[in-house]
């Protein structure tokens, strides 16, 4: 209703002389309200999740799309990829304490992390689309175990704790 | 012939999308459990030392040499877990106790040595005074290891404080009670 009555008004004022006066006010709106989603966007991807421990041979971390080789200390967020090529590995720890190691030709999405225990909000979600890895579960499956899933292309792997291998061809 | 080339044929297919997942024991010893349930819902519990799932359900135990050849990298790129203390207040204070001052320069040393760049302080009460009273204390004795960390010298953006109160005590106990091992903050160098 707002929104059909909001949109003839601006029919009716984009007539004429008034679009030279309505057009600068309208592009700043529309400013505002994409400074203030991307600026809540950007809080929400703020939030570390994790850092870079152990890295040998090409450990990359894929952010956005774009790729960078993974140091050690690097801080890790929700949605980054770990990937390793021939002859390389990549170890990080979670804010939960949850260890992850990767061995060559791996490929491992962070898909969610959430640990925010004082709230009882908690969930934690990663996916191993190939290669082999170590997963040494932390806070979260202590607390609640079916908050954690590692998914594969053909498994959903549920973990009661803690320490567990998984090859992906 | 042709159905030779078939199964020979289906055998490499089969073995291209393979998938294992090995439960070993944790690292204090003890034998955890993870299930395995495949996207059309056959589901493997593993719970036995190196008990493995190949594929969706042909379970055996996976022998340390094939855990070896397998998982090798992986396994030496395993960080050190997690070094946690534990530090103890008096009561209703953000004085530390003459035993936790002691254990600062041992969380300076490993937060060096694990060259680490992201270290929790979690502040906690026992469960004498007001919940929101209880938060602020934890809060504000969190703020205070904050601040004698960043003294010793390590940085403030590696550091994240949060405050638990009174909900998350590591003895429970009845509302009102005084206990010390309760009033503590814990300190996690990753």
């Amino acid at each position: 209703m707002v929104d059909s009555t909001f949109y003839s008004l601006l029919r009716i004022h984009t007539k004429g002389l008034a679009r030279l006066v309505l057009t600068p006010f309208l592009a700043l709106a529309i400013c505002i309200g994409m400074a203030s989603v991307s600026i809540a966007q950007a809080a929400e991807e703020n939030l570390t999740v994790g850092s870079v421990k152990t890295a040998t041979g090409k450990a990359h971390l894929n952010r956005d799309g774009q790729l960078f080789t993974a140091h050690i200390g690097d801080h890790l967020f929700k949605g980054d990829r770990l990937i390793t090529a021939d002859n390389s590995s990549l170890g990080v720890i979670f804010r939960d304490d949850t260890i992850l190691s990767l061995g060559s030709r791996s490929e491992i999405c962070i898909d969610e992390f959430i640990f925010d225990p004082a709230h009882d909000d908690v969930s934690f979600i990663t996916s191993v689309s190939k290669g082999t890895a170590q997963f040494i579960s932390g806070q979260i499956a202590k607390v609640a175990p079916d908050k954690m899933t590692v998914e594969t292309p053909l498994s959903t792997i549920g973990i009661r704790g803690t320490r567990f291998l998984v090859k992906v061809d | 012939m042709k159905r030779i080339t078939l199964l020979i044929l289906s055998l490499i297919l089969l073995a291209g999308c393979g998938q294992k997942v090995v439960l070993l024991p944790d690292l204090n010893g003890d034998v955890g459990q993870v299930t395995v349930t495949s996207h059309s819902g056959e589901t493997v519990t593993l719970n036995q030392a190196n008990q493995t799932v190949s594929g969706k359900d042909d379970v055996y135990t996976m022998s340390e040499a094939e855990v070896q050849s397998t998982f090798s990298e992986a396994l030496a790129a395993q960080p050190e877990p997690t070094a946690k203390f534990l530090l103890y207040f008096f009561s209703d204070s953000t004085k530390l106790t003459a035993e936790s001052k002691k254990i600062l320069p041992e969380i300076m040393e490993s937060y060096r040595t694990r060259s680490s760049t992201d270290v929790s302080i979690i502040g906690h009460t026992d469960t004498v005074g007001e919940k929101q009273y209880n938060y602020d204390l934890s809060l504000r004795r969190a703020l205070n290891i904050k601040k004698k960390l960043e003294k010793e010298g390590m940085p403030a953006d590696i550091i994240q404080t949060t405050s638990h109160g009174e909900t998350n005590p590591l003895i429970p106990t009845p509302d009102g009670k005084r206990e010390p091992k309760n009033r503590r903050v814990e300190v996690l160098v990753r």
